[in-house]
């Protein structure tokens, strides 16, 4: 059963739920859910993009697989942030062991 | 034998493009619980060719005390299944750790960890004759498909399998 919390929203913010509510057929309260989600994930994607947080802390955060997160970025078109420099120190780090 | 701890991300990237089981000869691979856990958890292809030799005892899985991975997490925003390679690394005094996430590969680059990434797991595999060409190719189309890497990174790996570079 989901909790009932009051919020104060502006206009816009109130006009936007509406909208979409009319334009998808959906109750308000479930539109505010479903901004509530994908802010959710704006917000983990972005803190990936920025380097403030890892792959996993950001599957952790939105709880979801390792795997479900990867294809989240990739399909966004967002790669791993992995730099030449790190790839050059990658290979040379590998060939002194193997 | 080298010794290569796997964090999730490496995991997964590997056993995707069908590269994990041709390492197996050459590599003793080490994951903690919590990485095997995170790798496992999908209903995927990689998720259940990891369980398989997860099951057939291909990996070392070792644990690790959960106060020293917390130390890590909090300190480099990674979570419980980088913090614990990184930790694992240390503990089993492995050769190198193979990770695909940046967040992880800055904190090795800080704590002195030896790193390394999929893609260069590939195209030593290919080095070390582990593939033909036209094998590792095509895993490399596959990790290219996937789009995790640069496409710079992506030809210049095609370019050293090719002996181009």
């Amino acid at each position: 059963m989901n909790d009932v919390v009051s919020f104060r929203l502006s206009e816009r913010e109130r006009k936007t739920i509406q909208n979409i509510a009319n334009e998808e057929a959906k109750d308000k309260s479930q539109v505010a859910r479903e901004l509530i989600e994908y802010g959710e994930k704006f917000r983990a994607v972005k803190r990936f993009k920025q380097g403030e947080i890892s792959i996993g802390k950001m599957a952790s955060e939105l709880d979801i697989t390792i795997t479900e997160a990867l294809s989240l970025l990739t399909d966004m078109g967002i790669d791993s942030g992995i730099t030449e420099e790190d790839q050059v120190e990658a290979q040379e780090n590998l060939e002194e062991v193997w | 034998m080298v010794d290569v701890v796997f964090d999730a991300s490496a995991l997964i990237l590997t056993a995707k493009i069908g590269l994990l089981s041709e390492l197996t000869d050459e590599i003793e691979i080490y994951v903690t619980e919590e990485v095997y856990e995170e790798s496992t958890k999908a209903d995927t292809y990689d998720a259940k060719l990891i369980k398989e030799r997860g099951e057939k005892d291909k990996f070392n899985r070792e644990n690790i005390s959960q106060d020293s991975i917390n130390r890590l997490m909090e300190k480099f925003n990674l979570d419980k299944g980088e913090s614990s390679a990184i930790r694992l690394y240390n503990k089993v005094d492995a050769d190198i750790l193979a990770t695909d996430d940046k967040q992880a590969i800055n904190t090795c680059k800080i704590l002195e960890v030896r790193f390394t990434t999929s893609l260069k797991l590939l195209e030593r595999a290919y080095q070390k004759e582990l593939l033909s060409q036209e094998k590792a190719l095509a895993k490399l189309r596959e990790l290219e498909k996937f789009g995790w890497f640069s496409d710079t990174q992506v030809k210049t790996t095609e370019n050293n399998i090719r002996g181009e570079n």
